[in-house]
């Protein structure tokens, strides 16, 4: 049997969230009374993941994940319950930790390294990947004070997945920083889990979820609301979000840019899957540029329509429309289940990722939309080693020349 | 708990060097004199303490009353800075104990570990200073290290207990910089203990003429309250090295381990009875 690594017995967390508290002793001596309020992040959750599985946790903000997170990372203490972690845990929540800008990059992966747990003849050991991985260069002798934001979190990230953990926790890796960076980064966390890591992931990223998740794990207001297969949870999730016109979330984008992804509609006509095909029909997230990719649309509707429109946005990673919308129209009645794709022959994407909003109307009612994925897919391309590009679109053209021989 | 959390600061003593060459290296980063300025604080303050009780009182009458100063105030100042940047060590690194699991404990360590390499660097100056002065050195001083371990622990006690507290008060800082005041004049610095034993007896005796009973047990109280200070030992011992040139007490050194035990473990207690609430409290 195996065994599992990682077991949450119905863990409970209570924040008390006060509005007012005596900090000092003056206020304490005059005995003013604290106000607050209990807050419980967490609520009777329980679980366990077995060695070199991908437990997958979703949610909304301030549903518990990263309250989660912050237990087994052994930074909070679970108010009831207990948990159990068989073997190292490392943590990509603390990209960076303890970073000293006076330090040089190279003093600061020994110091980094030793805060995540590492001693200094293993850090010794794998110093040169790190440095080859953060792709610094000779910057890596210079403080880190000098780095720009980008290569501050490419040593970060360098440091914090060498650690060579027994189990991983990584939360919203995806989207977040550099975006040259990510296909590496998620090539790692792949690597990582083939070799039997046992990895906790949080992330918006759907798609992420999807593909690297033996399970998933949702939680809704610290309760555990769904726990199995990815794809039902994930489905049951989606359905769950579909609130009209409640904002879903808000995520930072690079630089910190608010990006508002929400599903919200009337309801007639609803949008069950969207999902990335690849040239050998395969559904992924991660394309090489060239690729044909379909981006296919899944619609249901239990009532019948006397015909549908269907909108496509892609947008950047952080969050602004880079193509479309593309809208597709249709005067045939449609009832029950069907799927529209968009294809493209040849990807024109060279590297990064980006976001995908698909909506569906009605065309009895073109105003209000049955139902809007805003900005909820995403996908990325894989950069073919082409290290001059420094775009990440490549468009058609092509080159004259006229040049007078001397 | 006890043991676990030895264990735990095993585990990362590679993260309490690091730590202890951060501090060492940023400390003085982009000043003009560097290292040095470990050195100008303490000669400053001894120059300032030197003239004054040189024109007041008489030194003492004291031979080599600057030697008797120094050997005294490297030591309580390294316990000083050591305490005083131990309280806030925890409330610092707020943002840092919220991101990731290490022992907390390393963090006030570092700090006493950082000051101590200040510390002897000073005691080398102290020597030389000794030995220039007096002419000889005692074998005793192979036994410095024996002082030097129930300083750094005590410091380190104090320093534990304090850091805890700002955690949970704002104002600890203020009051542990007045405490430290008041401390420095309660300890045989820039007097020798002789010169306190004789003078709280008369203390206390008129305490008791003006106030009775009651001034009598206020007196009495006073007097243990002085010497429980472990420093009066440490310090007896420091100057048994460098300014009498000859062995320290065994009573003293065995009362600065005894302090240093006591103060260590009640220190560490409480630390670690508060330290799982740190990241929610910050």
């Amino acid at each position: 049997m195996n065994a599992p690594v990682l077991l949450a017995r119905g863990i409970s967390k209570k924040f008390r969230i006060f509005s007012y508290k005596p900090a000092t002793f003056q206020e304490r001596l005059l005995l003013r009374k604290s106000r607050y309020q209990d807050l419980w992040a967490l609520k009777n959750v329980s679980f366990e993941v077995p060695k070199g599985q991908v437990l997958g946790i979703i949610g909304r903000n301030g549903s518990g994940k990263s309250t989660l997170l912050r237990i087994f990372s052994r930074i909070y203490r679970p108010t009831e319950g207990q948990i159990e972690v068989r073997g190292r845990i490392s943590s990509l929540i603390e990209m960076g930790a303890g970073f000293h800008p006076e330090l040089t990059g190279r003093e600061n992966i020994f110091l980094n390294g030793s805060i995540l747990g590492m001693t200094r003849k293993e850090i010794e050991k794998k110093i040169e990947r790190i440095i080859i991985f953060s792709e610094l260069g000779d910057f890596i002798d210079s403080p880190i004070k000098t780095y720009s934001m980008g290569m501050f979190l490419r040593l970060a990230f360098a440091t914090a997945i060498q650690v060579d953990p027994d189990i991983l926790i990584i939360d919203e890796l995806i989207g977040v920083g550099d975006i040259s960076f990510q296909e590496k980064s998620v090539g790692q966390i792949l690597k990582l889990k083939d070799s039997g890591r046992t990895i906790l992931l949080v992330s918006h990223h759907m798609a992420l979820i999807r593909h690297l998740s033996d399970r998933v794990l949702w939680l809704e207001r610290g309760e555990v609301k769904g726990l199995g297969e990815p794809g039902a949870v994930i489905a049951s999730y989606m359905e769950h979000l579909k609130v009209s016109g409640v904002r879903m979330e808000e995520v930072r984008g690079p630089g910190g840019v608010p990006i508002t992804r929400r599903r919200w509609g009337e309801g007639k006509i609803r949008i069950e899957k969207v999902s990335f095909l690849g040239s050998d029909g395969t559904e992924r997230f991660l394309f090489h540029p060239g690729e044909t990719v379909r981006i296919r649309c899944l619609l249901h509707t239990p009532e019948p329509v006397k015909g549908l429109g269907l909108t496509l946005q892609i947008h950047l990673a952080d969050g602004n429309p880079l193509d479309g919308p593309r809208l597709f129209k249709s005067d045939r009645p449609f009832q029950g289940t069907g799927t529209v794709d968009f294809v493209f022959d040849q990807l024109p994407f060279v590297r990064s990722s980006f976001m995908v909003s698909v909506s569906v109307y009605d065309r009895e009612n073109p105003v209000i939309p049955s139902d809007s994925h805003e900005r909820l897919y995403e996908f990325s391309v894989l950069d073919e080693g082409d290290v001059d590009a420094l775009g990440f679109l490549k468009l058609p053209g092509r080159w004259e020349a006229h040049l007078e021989l001397p | 708990m006890w043991w676990q959390s030895l264990c735990d600061l095993v585990a990362y003593r590679d993260l309490l060097l690091n730590l202890v060459y951060r501090e060492l290296k940023v400390r003085y980063k982009g000043s003009l004199l560097g290292f040095l300025w470990s050195f100008v604080h303490p000669l400053v303050m001894f120059l300032v303490y030197y003239l004054v009780f040189s024109m007041l009182t008489d030194r003492f009458n004291m031979p080599h009353y600057e030697l008797f100063l120094l050997s005294g105030l490297f030591p309580w100042i390294y316990f000083q800075s050591s305490i005083a940047r131990a309280t806030p060590s925890i409330r610092a690194h707020g943002m840092l104990l919220r991101q990731v699991y290490f022992p907390r404990v390393v963090l006030p360590i570092s700090v006493v570990l950082s000051e101590a390499v200040h510390f002897c660097a000073a005691l080398g100056v102290l020597l030389l200073l000794s030995l220039f002065i007096m002419k000889r050195m005692t074998p005793g001083i192979v036994l410095l290290p024996v002082v030097f371990i129930p300083h750094l622990l005590i410091a380190l006690g104090f320093g534990l207990v304090f850091a805890t507290l700002n955690v949970y008060f704002r104002d600890t800082e203020q009051i542990v910089n007045l405490l430290l005041t008041i401390w420095f004049f309660a300890s045989p610095v820039f007097y020798s203990i002789d010169t306190a034993i004789t003078k709280i007896p008369e203390l206390t005796g008129s305490l008791g003429e003006k106030l009775g009973r009651l001034g009598e047990m206020l007196g009495n109280v006073l007097s243990l309250l002085y010497f429980a200070n472990p420093m009066i030992y440490v310090l007896k011992s420091y100057n048994a090295f460098f300014y009498r040139v000859a062995y320290p007490s065994p009573v003293d050194i065995g009362v600065s381990y005894l302090a240093a035990v006591l103060v260590l473990l009640f220190g560490w207690w409480i630390f670690i009875r508060y330290q799982d609430t740190f990241a929610e409290e910050l």
